[in-house]
């Protein structure tokens, strides 16, 4: 049985990550134009202003963020199951025994190929964590979790 | 596949009688709410007869179409059900993998002879198919097909073979006595009463009448008070109205749970109840996967408690027939041998509870005091001055936090994890080990200052909405020790269905 010590998620995942935080908070700050245009008189290059720096405001606080929570998220295997660590200020602790999961799923986005990273997926019987998401592996990674995760020798009788 | 369409055996076509329990169904899931949306809105197309006469037209011939084209059959290892015309379905479920089996007979029902079958299984939130409706002899072969073929199961061997009770002789039976108690407690009348309140309150019209309805009732309800005053009378009609629809809710409950028997039966509780409308389950006890024991502050006023379970596969009031009493209603002496019976390894008796941390009584009273005092701040900024008296509630808060430290607790040992909260509306959770799916443990910035910490475990559907294991305000020695040994026990136990 393979087991692995605490490992961070691939750097290359922050940088899409970062990447994602200003795009994603740029839509945010559509409506925030809009409102800074009508509340400026009509003058656009106010609100564009106003805009502008909300937004890189906005962006560099979830940026800080979303390092953190980079830099929070661990993960293992142990004998006993797959271990996640994550959260900020509200922080959590994930065992997933490896008898207890019912199969997984690697999947990839366009941004996350081009840097060979894949998410994996674990389904288990539960409610609330009938999927649990390994997001920012590497692909080498991630097919090796799941060839280890799904050798469990459980014998369900579902 | 082309193949698998046709059948084994012979298939068999529903009851003749079905077309009609097909309609009024969907009579209740379809034209109920549309009416409602008339009676709400007032929509124009309602407004036109062709639309109102189209729309009985269509469901008539939905459910005949639906009923000409339904078809199953009972093959050596599983039910295979075909339905639909244009979009075909062919769902077949194998009998082990069958979680329960609902079975529903209205007056109806008993008058054609026939009843509603509804075989769940552990996946999705729908039942896997409902048989509307089929003939007693039907039925029999069905159950009698499930039962041969799960028996066989050696899984479910051990524990059943443990306790088994001589057949026939109930694990707990309702007293009509415990059926009017229930009634008193749940005031399910109020429900379609609310219901109706809120839909004239929704339309102008209906509005002014309801309330000059009202005012007339006021009125004529001096008459007989002889006293004076719109506000007193007015009083007296919520009062009256309260007291009818508490009689109201009695009878409602021994409707619902007349002859309420639990029976054991092979590893599988059988579960039956109804005056007019019947309804009997069978749950396989291995399925099991959280036992709650819930006690209000009226059950603790009658001297009673409620025990109820969660099986896999998330079907809903909304979805399908469900079952989830174990006893609806029972003195509290009387659970700790019930439960016994259905999960042998769990003994209420001998549960030794350990408290929380001893900080957690003030945790809550500030945590409590933080959320009133923003509610009580935000009206006495923005409405009125006079919403600062509200803070003469705060010793309420205090005695809040304590009663709900005292009582709080949660218990581990080698074969279950249980936790019990609550101050008016109590709850035990019960989750065997070998149910567990995985297990949290979550740390918010309060239980850092503190070294505190919580656990809560995930199980096959559970409803987060009731109360289930989640242990807040854990030593972080104790919790940690705890969930080492937690994720040994859990990866070291095959988890059944």
């Amino acid at each position: 049985m393979k087991t692995f010590d605490y490992s961070a998620l691939a750097p290359s995942y922050l940088s899409i990550l970062k990447l994602l935080t200003w795009i994603w908070s740029a839509f945010v700050m559509v409506p925030v134009f809009v409102l800074a245009y009508f509340a400026a008189e009509n003058l656009w290059y106010h609100a564009a202003i106003k805009a502008v720096s909300c937004w890189v405001l906005f962006g560099v606080l979830i940026n800080a963020y979303v390092k953190a929570w980079y830099k929070r998220y661990q993960y293992a295997l142990t004998e006993q199951g797959l271990v996640i660590h994550r959260g900020v200020f509200w922080r959590q602790m994930i065992v997933i025994p490896r008898n207890r999961i019912q199969h997984t799923d690697i999947t990839t986005g366009p941004l996350e190929r081009r840097k060979s990273l894949a998410k994996l997926i674990v389904h288990t019987a539960g409610t609330r964590d009938a999927h649990v998401t390994l997001h920012g592996l590497l692909e080498s990674r991630a097919a090796e979790l799941r060839k280890e995760l799904i050798v469990a020798t459980q014998d369900d009788t579902v | 596949m082309s193949q698998s369409f046709e059948p084994h055996t012979a298939f068999i076509k529903l009851h003749p009688s079905s077309p009609l329990f097909i309609f009024i169904e969907a009579i209740v899931k379809i034209i109920f709410p549309l009416v409602v949306t008339f009676f709400v809105s007032g929509s124009y197309f309602f407004q036109q007869g062709w639309f109102v006469a189209g729309l009985a037209l269509f469901a008539t011939i939905g459910t005949v179409v639906q009923y000409w084209f339904y078809r199953y059959w009972l093959e050596p290892d599983r039910i295979v059900v075909k339905s639909g015309i244009l979009f075909k379905e062919l769902r077949q479920v194998p009998y082990e993998r069958i979680q329960n089996i609902n079975i529903k007979s209205t007056v109806l029902h008993k008058l054609f002879k026939v009843v509603t079958v509804q075989i769940e299984s552990a996946s999705g939130s729908k039942p896997e198919a409902v048989i509307r409706v089929v003939g007693l002899s039907q039925l029999s072969d069905i159950q009698q097909a499930i039962k041969n073929n799960q028996t066989t199961d050696p899984s479910s061997a051990p524990e059943s073979s443990e306790s088994e009770q001589p057949e026939e002789a109930p694990l707990f039976t309702m007293t009509s006595g415990d059926i009017t108690r229930y009634g008193c407690i749940h005031w399910q009348a109020l429900v379609p009463l609310a219901a109706i309140f809120g839909l004239a309150m929704q339309s102008e019209a209906m509005r002014d009448q309801l309330s000059s309805y009202i005012l007339s009732m006021v009125f004529y309800i001096r008459n007989f008070t002889g006293l004076h005053g719109k506000l007193l009378n007015g009083l007296v009609l919520v009062l009256m109205i309260l007291l009818a629809a508490w009689l109201l809710s009695m009878v409602i409950a021994h409707l619902k749970l007349h002859g309420f028997t639990l029976k054991k039966e092979r590893g599988k509780l059988l579960a039956n109840m109804g005056l007019l409308t019947n309804l009997s389950a069978n749950i396989p006890i291995k399925r099991i996967q959280l036992l709650r024991i819930r006690e209000s502050f009226m059950h603790r006023a009658l001297g009673r408690q409620t025990l109820t379970m969660e099986t896999a596969g998330g079907v809903t009031e909304q979805t399908g027939i469900v079952m989830r009493w174990l006893a609806p209603l029972a003195k509290p002496e009387q659970l700790p041998p019930l439960v016994q019976d259905i999960e042998p390894r769990i003994d209420l008796n001998q549960t030794q509870w350990q408290p929380l941390s001893h900080k957690a009584k003030r945790r809550l009273f500030k945590k409590t005091a933080a959320i009133l005092l923003t509610v009580i701040a935000l009206p006495t900024f923005f409405w009125r001055n006079e919403c600062a008296w509200l803070l003469l509630s705060a010793p309420l808060w205090w005695w809040y936090a304590s009663a709900w430290a005292r009582f709080a607790a949660f218990a581990h040992n080698e074969h279950y994890v249980a936790f019990r909260s609550g101050v008016l509306f109590r709850g035990i959770s019960l989750v065997k080990i070998n149910k567990i799916q995985t297990i949290h443990l979550t740390e918010s910035p309060f239980d850092r200052r503190n070294n505190h910490g919580g656990l809560w475990v995930d199980t096959a559907g559970s409803n987060i909405a009731l109360h289930h294991i989640n242990i807040p305000y854990l030593d972080k020695t104790q919790l940690l020790k705890m969930h080492q040994q937690l994720t040994r026990q859990v990866s070291h136990s095959q988890f059944v269905w």
